[in-house]
């Protein structure tokens, strides 16, 4: 019941962060140490890849309903992608969802990442 | 069926760190019952829920206390008692979290009870000789077997 995590700078103020393996009342620390760390910096975009996440509980789910927080004040966004069924299933529940962007694997999100930045390049 | 489990009986201390010797044993229970793997997900996660807001909010001391953590699986359920000598505490008192509510200013624990009462068929508590004794019902006839 262990947790890795692993950060990386996508493009420039874009991270994905990737926990592995059960994030829980015992682990949930950990993303919450790496989550600060990049909120300290001014990141526009947050990834959590959730690919290799096998177990959430209430106190995961809430180190990323604080990271969706602080981004929203800081006008940047949080993304989730290649979610798990079993992981889904809880944010279902808690109905965290509704106005959060899923997307089920790298492709869909490289998409509307790249079209985000299109129309901050047309705007600009 | 050979190495099936028909009841467990846990005992741990008032320490998160419990939790992960808590999950481990469920995954055991379920693999010996063959139960299906969302049945073992749920169980898991309602115990940890469950038994953290325990471990969180139910002593108002700092001496070390025992959490009982029983399990029985029958045909078409599996009930889960979890028994604590902690202060009175009924988690069913727990008001589901307002999901609208920012995240910081909801009731401690409401979250984690919402989330046990989604995924849990049956609750029952009562308040027995000192302690809360919440029982916990799973219904398996979603399903079947190993899947």
């Amino acid at each position: 019941m262990a947790l890795r995590v692993m950060s990386d700078e996508k493009t420039p103020g874009v991270y994905v962060v990737s926990p592995v393996g059960s994030l829980d009342t015992n682990t949930y620390s950990t993303l919450q140490q790496e989550v600060e760390s990049l909120l300290q910096g001014s990141p526009q975009v947050i990834i959590f890849d959730l690919k290799e996440l096998n177990y959430i509980s209430s106190s995961g789910v809430s180190v990323i309903l604080m990271a969706r927080k602080v981004m929203k004040s800081k006008e940047g966004e949080v993304l989730l992608v290649n979610m798990q069924p079993q992981i889904e299933k809880v944010f279902e529940i808690i109905k965290a969802l509704p106005d959060q962007r899923i997307f089920k694997d790298i492709e869909e999100l490289d998409s509307y990442l790249d079209r985000m930045q299109k129309k901050v390049i047309k705007e600009g | 069926m050979a190495g099936q489990e028909v009841s467990k009986n846990i005992l741990i201390n008032n320490n998160l760190s419990e939790i992960e010797r808590l999950s481990k044993a469920v995954a055991e229970f379920g693999k010996k019952n063959n139960l299906a793997g969302e049945v073992i997900y749920d169980i898991r996660l309602a115990l940890e829920e469950v038994v953290s807001n325990i471990i969180k909010y139910g002593y108002e001391d700092d001496y070390d206390h025992k959490i009982a953590v029983h399990m029985n699986w029958q045909s078409e359920s599996v009930t889960m008692q979890i028994k604590d000598d902690g202060k009175p505490f009924n988690p069913l008192e727990i008001k589901s979290a307002n999901l609208k509510r920012q995240f910081g200013e909801r009731e401690p624990g409401g979250m984690g009870m919402h989330i046990v009462r989604k995924l849990m068929d049956k609750i029952l508590y009562k308040r027995e000789e000192g302690n809360n004794v919440l029982q916990l019902t799973k219904y398996l006839a979603d399903h079947p077997i190993g899947q």
